[in-house]
């Protein structure tokens, strides 16, 4: 069935309109927050939280950064999201792809960077991967909620990281600081430009989002993948594998988490350490994948704004009396209200025949034009 | 050796009670086909309201009391998205959490300023039953814990009667397992969906009171620390039944008692294997189980009438 | 169907905003002054950077009024512009807290000063650079895990003072200042082994880090300058937060024997004393106000005032008498210090301590780190 043009425009600006409400009512709901707990007016707040992220070349270079590892979380919650698995647990691919890349980079004999940086991003991508398929084959081998396993897997994943830096890859140079060494610098990613701190993380970014867009849309395992989201037992049916997808949305799942996990450590951190984590990446990707509608383009845009938020909230907290909770918040409602805007339809309900667990809203706005 | 014995017992049942309270609510919107991932964030919400109860009005119970109240007010804007607008449950529940993560320290910062000492409240102390408390090994360890430990003692045989014979308990089944049929014989499954998650948001106050008057005396930022998820393990790990929670919760109890005494002992163990016990226990248990699950038919889905 | 929904939000849009206008409004009025005063100051450093808002014109006339102030104040003295940057919360009662109220102190002293939270070593750069353009000339960086972080972009700043708690730095304006963190561990052992009468006594710490490894080897030592041979149980609970964790942890301890416990874990402190005080043990404080969870368990807070530490700092800074070398703050500077006993305790023992730390003072008493 053709959509008509006018259908087309009606969901694009869907897709464009609720985002832009959930983050208007999430900075409403922001602005009593700063009332409560401080002296600065929320209009004082928000325009430092805006100038900290982006009214400077800097502070955009900053959300940029920033951005980056939410990005490869969204890409990892969407992937698995789309094959109707929920994964809560990028947080700990994150954590383990970074744990993984660190033992990589810091425990080869000096290698030229031509062998050793592909084999440090390999190592991430590894060690988030197959963390990834720990749920999945829980799932597929014993029926294992993913929703329970991925969070313990979370909390197992962090007790690595402690054990791994107070132990084995201790840096033994810097005192007795529980963190790793230093990156190598033939294993770490450079600045694009001289000058500016935007890395080469940048551009794999780039190449898995438009690896996700093609996968998923371009190719017949994606496709499968996507059926088997949509309706698994229609997947059945067309004699579809629908173990083999689950396993394969959460190997690339846990592989997308894992590789942002080692970009953030050799572009970014530099070390591995306890604290490496505070940022919640992995809940923090939900959002992101959320707000962008498990879209490429969706996930990017949301992804520089979810950055900025981190980085302008620095800026709040320096120039006013804000707390850096507000942006918790806002975050949080933002999540309601995206997850929420079925609010507005449900009335005709429609759409929303088939009783599927977990249909990506995409597809099932694809479905409702469709109509 | 007695007193080993004794306090481990003793460990066991107050490192449970918080689980056990949080899931015996839980059970309920579980069995009526809602998975309620917001309880982490219910729990932090009632710790806060509970030392703020307290703070106010001078006594735990009435501070545990407004705890229940605000479980029971976050649990319905959990309800109003997964229930009425039938949004994403895992969704709507993460949305919560990290909700709950930032209201709490704006409200504790609000109220009780960041300050380098804690503000003294009443809060939840051992009560010593008579005669019972005497009992060798046992009476030290059961018998002299905080009010909470027992109500969520009793609470468990009465949670299963009501499950397993009542009415009430035969509708929240029947709702999960299969909400179309419900609905034509004339059962209001989104109601009964409702207020079974409203009950597990009540429970879930509970439990972060008992965690900031019972297990401690105060409210820290963040101090659940995942007991919510532990809950709602528990009650996939104890197949969907009240007394099936009480072995869970009482597995999980055991498990962080002797990881603490692991610790203590000095094995050479490196902590971080033994703080991952539980959660290692959690998954192993929850993929032994599912073989006889009791997991509702409808579980997560919302019900959309036709 | 489409145009309900649109129309639903619409409608939305609408009520929100009439939200902002009734949210926004009763801020403004009250604490005007303040207010004013603060968003002309906004405005002033918006200028810099081109986002320019709509309310530019409405706070025109506070602008004007700000900077004939701000003359004002050049004529008579520049105001020192003090940050803190924390890796924690202010709430935590201990490292941070602390931290918190030596910067409270270094405002008595005429300073302005502003704090950021929970900042994470990856932000720490960020954030510097946030201080630094803001016009803060000292920065005060409250971790040794932000070290990596400062050694690369102090140079930028040279206008700046940097000064890092128990860091290895030492550059033209970065100056670190190292807590006697094993002295405090000393004080707290020698008291324990003076203390036990199971000759059993316990260490717990959080994460383990230096000062606290240090604080380790410091009470160990501690306890064996009083009596060779008393058993001493340590452990780390491996996290400054798990206040439950650290309180079984110290109930533990107990059911082997432990009758004195010394925590030093910053906020899961909190926890060890709740579980001495729950089975008639004695627990030996490492932070303030600790009694008020513990009154029959806590004997003394053998304090490590960090907060002095910052405030000598900034006295150097001010006296322009900062050395080239590591700043130590232990017994000698007032630091680390034996507070008020909150139970009864036999006046030989109080006597025998106050011997002990005023060796320590006198630099009697060396205490070997490696």
């Amino acid at each position: 069935m053709k959509k008509s043009i006018l259908q087309k425009m009606g969901h694009q600006l869907n897709a464009v309109v609720f985002p832009l409400i959930a983050i208007f009512a999430a900075l409403m709901v922001g602005s009593l927050v700063i009332l409560l707990s401080s002296n600065s007016s929320p209009l004082a707040a928000y325009k430092a939280l805006f100038t900290g992220a982006f009214g400077s070349p800097r502070a955009w270079e900053d959300s940029i950064l920033k951005a980056i590892p939410f990005v490869f979380t969204a890409l990892s919650y969407a992937i698995a999201n789309r094959c109707g698995i929920i994964n809560l647990g990028a947080e700990g691919q994150f954590e383990m792809g970074a744990l993984a890349a660190t033992i990589a980079a810091v425990s080869f004999p000096p290698l030229p960077a031509i062998l050793h940086l592909p084999l440090t991003l390999i190592a991430g991508f590894l060690g988030g991967a197959l963390f990834g398929l720990i749920p999945a084959i829980l799932r597929v081998q014993f029926g294992a909620s993913e929703l329970i396993t991925t969070i313990m897997l979370n909390y197992i994943a962090s007790q690595l990281i402690s054990y791994s830096v107070n132990g084995p890859i201790m840096d033994s140079a810097s005192s007795s600081y529980p963190q790793s060494a230093h990156m190598p610098e033939s294993a770490s990613l450079t600045a694009i430009f001289p000058g500016s701190r935007i890395h080469w993380g940048l551009i794999i970014l780039l190449v898995c989002v438009i690896f996700y867009y093609v996968f998923l849309w371009k190719t017949t395992r994606g496709y499968e993948l996507r059926v088997v989201g949509l309706n698994s037992t229609a997947g059945e049916y067309a004699g579809m594998n629908i173990r083999r997808s689950i396993l394969r949305s959460m190997f690339l799942a846990g592989g997308f988490a894992g590789l942002g996990g080692c970009i953030e450590i050799i572009a970014v951190q530099y070390r591995l350490m306890m604290t490496s984590f505070k940022v919640t990446y992995g809940f923090t990707g939900i959002a992101v994948a959320l707000l962008g509608n498990n879209h490429p383009l969706g996930m990017l845009l949301s992804g520089l704004l979810f950055g900025g938020l981190q980085t302008g909230s620095l800026r709040m907290q320096t120039v006013t009396d804000a707390s850096s909770s507000v942006v918790l918040v806002v975050q949080a409602v933002i999540i309601l209200f995206i997850a929420g805007r079925l609010m507005f339809r449900i009335q005709h309900g429609r759409h929303l025949r088939h009783k599927t667990l977990n249909i990506p809203p995409k597809a099932m706005e694809e479905r409702g034009a469709e109509r | 050796m007695m007193t080993t014995v004794s306090s481990f017992i003793a460990s066991t049942l107050r490192l449970a009670t918080p689980t056990l309270i949080a899931a015996l609510g839980i059970v309920f919107s579980e069995r009526a086909g809602v998975v309620n991932i917001g309880t982490e964030g219910m729990m932090l919400m009632g710790a806060l309201a509970g030392v703020m109860g307290s703070y106010y009005t001078g006594s735990a119970l009435l501070g545990a009391l407004i705890a229940m109240l605000t479980g029971c007010l976050f649990a319905m804007i959990f309800a109003f998205f997964t229930v009425s607008i039938k949004a994403d449950q895992t969704v709507i529940g993460t949305g919560l959490n990290i909700l709950a993560s930032g209201l709490t320290i704006t409200i504790n910062r609000a109220v009780f300023g960041a300050s380098t000492s804690p503000p003294k409240i009443s809060t939840f102390g051992a009560v010593e039953l008579p005669l019972l408390s005497r009992i060798p090994i046992l009476g030290e360890a059961v018998f002299s814990q905080p009010l909470p430990v027992y109500i969520a003692l009793l609470l468990v045989p009465l949670a299963q009667f009501v499950m397993m014979h009542c009415n009430v308990g035969l509708k929240v089944r029947a709702v999960g397992e299969n909400p179309k049929a419900c609905d034509t014989v004339g059962i209001n499954v989104s109601k009964t969906r409702f207020l079974a998650v409203l009950y597990s948001g009540i429970m879930a106050g509970f439990a972060g009171a008992f965690v900031s008057m019972g297990q401690m005396t105060f409210f820290t930022e963040n101090m659940i620390a995942g007991g919510g998820f532990i809950a709602l393990a528990a009650v996939v790990f104890g197949n969907y039944t009240p007394l099936g929670v009480l072995i869970s919760s009482l597995v999980f109890g055991a498990s962080n008692a002797i990881m603490f005494r692991l610790q203590a002992a000095s094995t050479g163990i490196p902590s971080q294997f033994a703080l991952m016990l539980p959660y290692v226990i959690t998954i192993a248990a929850i993929c032994v189980v599912l073989r006889r699950s009791n997991r509702p038919a409808s579980s997560a889905k919302p019900y959309i009438k036709e | 169907m489409k145009k309900t929904s649109k129309l639903l939000s619409l409608l939305l849009v609408l009520s929100l905003l009439l939200g902002l206008a009734v949210g926004c409004a009763p801020a403004a009025e009250p604490k005007e002054a303040e207010k004013k005063t603060e968003a002309a100051k906004d405005n002033a450093e918006d200028k810099g950077s081109e986002a320019a808002p709509a309310d530019d014109k409405a706070n025109a006339e506070t602008t004007e009024a700000e900077k004939t102030e701000e003359k004002k104040d050049e004529g008579t003295e520049k105001k020192n512009k003090v940050a803190l940057i924390l890796e924690g919360a202010i709430s935590d009662m201990s490292w941070n807290a602390t931290a918190h109220e030596g910067l409270k102190k270094i405002e008595a002293l005429g300073a302005e000063t502003k704090y950021v939270e929970n900042v994470p070593a990856s932000s720490a750069q960020d954030s510097i650079r946030t201080f630094a353009d803001e016009g803060y000339n000292v920065i005060f960086l409250s971790s040794n895990s932000y070290q990596d972080a400062l050694a690369g972009v102090a140079k930028e700043f040279p206008q700046v003072q940097f000064f890092a708690i128990n860091s290895t730095l030492t550059e033209d304006n970065i100056c670190s200042f190292a807590i006697q963190d094993a002295e405090q561990g000393f004080l707290m052992g020698a008291l324990a082994a003076l203390l036990t009468k199971s000759n059993t006594v316990g260490f717990i710490g959080g994460l383990p880090i230096n000062p606290i490894i240090n604080g380790g080897k410091g009470f160990a030592q501690g306890v064996a300058y009083v009596n060779k041979d008393i058993k001493i149980l340590s452990e780390n609970t491996g996290n400054f937060d798990d206040v439950g964790a650290a309180k079984e942890l110290g109930k533990a301890m107990i059911s082997q024997g432990a009758d004195v416990l010394a925590p030093m874990a910053n906020q899961a402190s909190l926890g060890v004393m709740e579980a001495a005080e729950e089975a008639g043990a004695k627990g030996i404080a490492s932070g303030l106000n600790m009694e008020s969870i513990a009154p029959k368990a806590c004997v003394v807070a053998i304090l490590k005032d960090t907060s002095i530490a910052y405030e000598a700092a900034y006295k150097a800074y001010i006296d322009k008498k900062i050395p080239n070398d590591i700043l130590p703050m232990g017994a000698a500077q007032g630091v680390v210090s034996i507070g008020e006993y909150y139970v009864d305790v036999p006046d030989e023992v109080k006597s025998e301590l106050q011997n002990i730390y005023d060796k320590l003072k006198a630099g009697e008493i060396t205490i070997k780190l490696d």
